[in-house]
C-alpha cells in the first residue's frame, strides 16, 4: 500500500519534470509562453486604454486566465506528441493508475501556466492594473483550478483523438468560443440575457470569475459559486481524462 | 511449475475487421528465451501488445505472471518490462533522465535509483553517453537504451519486440550479445519476436511460427529442424527433377531445393542427381528454420519481406542471409 502510493507520488514527480525539462530546452516554447500572451496583452489592452485603470484592472484577469487556458489545453497537444513519438506506450505499460499519470501532466502544464500568468500579472501591474495583494494567493488557487479543467479538456480529446489536425479543430471550435464566451471578456452585469446566460452555462465562467473576484474584488457571480464549481468542475475534469486515458490504446 | 506465460486460444480483429491473430495457444517456461518468428504482418506485434495490456484481447485468454492481462493489468504491468517494435523514448531527453523517467514510474528513488541506473548502462556500454540527448544516439545505440529500460526494474519477464530490427549486420550481432548478457546477469524469461530466421534459431531454446495470425508449430529450433530434413541439396538445372526416393523437393523456382532427410543418403542423392540430369551447379548445406518455415507455409519470409517493404515500421535490411 505504502509502496504503491509511493509509486504514484514518484510517478506524478518525474512526469512534472519531463514537462519541466522539455519546456526549458524547446526555445519556441519559452517564447510562446512569455512573448504570445504580451501581444494579446497589446492587442486587447490598446483598444481598451480610453476605459482607464478600472477597465484595464477588469479585462487583464480575463487576458490572464485566457493565457493560462491556451497554455494548458497544450498538456493534450503533448500527449499527441507522446503518441507520434511512440512514448505514450512507455507510461501506459508502466504499472501506476491513470489518474496519476493525467496529474502528472496537469502538474506540468499548470506549472508553465501559473509561471506565465504571474509574469502577465507583473507587466499588468507595471502598465497600471491594481490587484489586491491580499487576494493573490486564493486567486491562484482559482486559476489553477480553472487551468486543471483545461488541461482535462485537452488530454481528454487527446485521448480519442489520433491526428493533430483534430486536435486544433478542438482548439479552434471547441476551447477558443468556450473562452471567448465566458467571463473573460464578457460581464455578466451587462451582458444581455440571452448571451449571460451562455456565459453561466460556460463552467469557465466560474474560475474566471473567482480569479477576477480575488484579484480585483470586481467579480460579477457569486464567489461561492465560483469556488463550488470550479473544485467540482476541476476534479470531475482530471477523473474523466484519466477514464478516456485508461481506454487509449497504442 | 506453474507457466509464467499462458496464452489460451487469444484472439484480435482490429476495428475495420482485419484479424490480426486468430487464436493462438502456447506457454512459456520460467527462465526459458521464447521466440516468435514470422514474416512481417504475422500478427507478432499485436500479440505483444496484448499480452503487455496494450490492446485489449478479442477473445481468448492470456496470463502473465499468473495475472489475467484483461482484469488484472496493474499486476501484469508490474511483472514485465517490454521493449516495443518502434522506439519509445523521449528524443529531447538524456539517456539518464529517461533511465529516471523509467525508475520512478516503477517505485525507484534515490540511491536505490542511482544506483540501478548506473549498473544498466553499464551492462549495455553507454556509461559515457550517459548525459548526452538520445537524439543524437544512433539506431543501435538508442535500441541497447530501450534494452537497459526494459530490464531497470528487474521484470520477470522481458518482452522484446524485433529488438533488431531496421539494425545493420554487426549493430545486431552486438544487440544480441547484449540480450545474452543480460539474460545472463538477470536470469528472466524473455519472449521475442524476430523474422531473422538465423537469430531466432542462434538464440531461442524454443521458437512459435507464425504466420497469418496463427501458429504453425512450437518447438526448439533443432527439433523444428530436424523433422523436416537434415540436410538441404540445392541444384542449378534446366531439367525438370522428377521424384527421387528420400527427398523432398522443397523449392522449385530458378535454384531447385531437395531436403534430404538423413545424412547418409546424401552421396546416394547426388550420385542420382548427376546420372539422371544436366546439373550446372549443386550446394550441400544444413537444414535450418529457413527451411522450415519454407516446408510449413511454402514460402520464404524473404518473399513476403519484399511483398510488404515499405509497409510500416523502419525496415533497413543489411547483408543478407550467409
Ligand atoms: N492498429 C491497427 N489497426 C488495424 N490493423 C492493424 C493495426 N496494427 C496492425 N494491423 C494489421 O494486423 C496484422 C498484424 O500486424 P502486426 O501484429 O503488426 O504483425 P507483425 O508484428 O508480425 O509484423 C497486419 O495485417 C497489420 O496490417
Ligand atoms: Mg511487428
Amino acid at each position: 500500500m505504502a509502496n504503491q502510493t509511493n509509486r504514484e507520488l514518484q510517478s506524478i514527480y518525474v512526469m512534472w519534470k519531463r514537462i519541466m525539462i522539455r519546456t526549458v530546452r524547446a526555445k519556441g516554447r519559452l517564447l510562446g509562453t512569455f512573448v504570445q500572451p504580451l501581444l494579446f496583452m497589446v492587442a486587447f489592452g490598446l483598444g481598451l486604454r480610453g476605459g482607464g485603470v478600472e477597465n484595464l484592472s477588469f479585462i487583464l484577469p480575463g487576458i490572464i486566465a485566457m493565457g493560462a487556458i491556451m497554455s494548458s489545453v497544450m498538456a493534450g497537444l503533448s500527449v499527441m506528441w507522446d503518441k507520434e513519438f511512440g512514448f505514450l506506450k512507455e507510461v501506459l505499460v508502466a504499472p501506476v493508475s491513470r489518474l496519476s499519470a493525467v496529474i502528472g501532466r496537469a502538474a506540468g502544464a499548470i506549472t508553465t501556466a501559473v509561471i506565465q500568468s504571474v509574469w502577465l500579472a507583473v507587466v499588468g501591474m507595471v502598465i497600471g492594473a491594481r490587484f489586491n495583494m491580499v487576494g493573490a494567493l486564493p486567486a491562484l488557487g482559482m486559476l489553477i483550478l480553472t487551468s486543471a479543467i483545461a488541461v482535462g479538456i485537452g488530454l481528454s480529446f487527446a485521448s480519442i483523438i489520433s491526428d493533430f489536425e483534430s486536435f486544433q479543430i478542438v482548439q479552434n471550435i471547441i476551447i477558443m468560443p468556450m473562452v471567448f464566451l465566458s467571463t473573460a471578456f464578457i460581464d455578466v452585469r451587462s451582458a444581455p440575457g440571452w448571451l449571460a446566460w451562455v456565459v453561466r452555462f460556460n463552467p469557465f465562467s466560474y474560475g474566471i470569475d473567482g480569479f477576477r473576484h480575488f484579484l480585483t474584488g470586481m467579480g460579477g457571480l457569486p464567489l461561492w459559486m465560483d469556488i463550488t464549481v470550479t473544485v467540482g468542475v476541476s476534479v470531475l475534469a482530471m477523473v474523466v481524462s484519466a477514464v478516456m486515458f485508461e481506454k487509449i490504446e497504442a | 511449475m506453474e507457466p509464467i506465460v499462458s496464452v489460451k486460444n487469444l484472439k484480435k480483429t482490429y476495428k475495420g475487421g482485419i484479424r490480426a491473430v486468430k487464436g493462438v495457444s502456447f506457454e512459456l517456461r520460467e527462465g526459458e528465451i521464447f521466440g516468435f518468428l514470422g514474416p512481417n504482418g504475422a500478427g507478432k506485434t499485436t500479440t505483444i501488445k496484448m499480452l503487455t495490456t496494450l490492446l485489449k484481447p478479442t477473445d481468448g485468454e492470456a496470463r502473465v505472471c499468473g495475472f489475467d492481462v484483461r482484469t488484472q493489468a496493474n499486476q501484469v504491468r508490474e511483472c514485465i518490462g517490454v521493449v516495443f517494435q518502434q522506439p519509445a523514448l523521449d528524443n529531447m531527453l538524456t539517456a539518464r533522465e529517461n533511465l529516471e523517467f523509467h525508475a520512478r514510474l516503477y517505485g525507484l528513488a534515490g540511491d536505490a535509483m542511482r544506483k540501478r541506473i548506473g549498473e544498466v548502462l553499464r551492462l549495455v556500454d553507454l556509461e559515457q553517453k550517459a548525459d548526452l540527448l538520445v537524439k543524437t544516439f544512433s539506431g543501435g545505440m538508442q535500441r541497447r537504451l530501450e534494452l537497459a529500460r526494459g530490464l531497470m526494474h528487474s521484470p520477470r519477464v522481458l518482452f522484446l519486440d524485433e529488438p533488431t530490427l531496421g539494425l545493420d549486420v554487426q549493430t545486431r550481432a552486438k544487440v544480441w550479445e547484449y540480450i545474452m548478457r543480460v539474460r545472463k546477469s538477470e536470469n528472466m524469461t524473455i519472449f521475442l519476436t524476430t523474422h531473422y530466421m538465423e537469430e531466432a534459431e542462434k538464440v531461442c531454446e524454443r521458437v512459435a511460427i507464425i504466420d497469418e495470425g496463427m501458429i504453425m508449430k512450437i518447438d526448439t529450433p533443432e527439433n523444428l529442424v530436424n523433422e523436416v530434413c537434415d540436410s538441404v541439396i540445392s541444384v542449378k538445372t534446366g531439367d525438370k527433377i522428377k521424384q527421387i526416393k528420400g527427398v523432398q523437393i522443397m523449392k522449385k523456382n530458378h535454384t531447385v531445393e531437395l531436403g534430404v532427410k538423413d545424412a547418409r543418403q546424401i552421396t546416394r542423392v547426388v550420385g542420382e542427381l548427376m546420372k539422371n540430369y544436366e546439373i550446372e551447379e549443386l550446394s550441400i548445406r544444413k537444414a535450418s528454420l529457413e527451411d522450415v518455415y519454407l516446408k510449413l507455409t511454402g514460402k520464404t519470409i524473404r518473399d513476403q519481406e519484399t511483398k510488404s517493404a515499405g509497409g510500416h515500421g523502419p525496415m533497413r535490411h543489411g547483408g543478407g542471409r550467409h
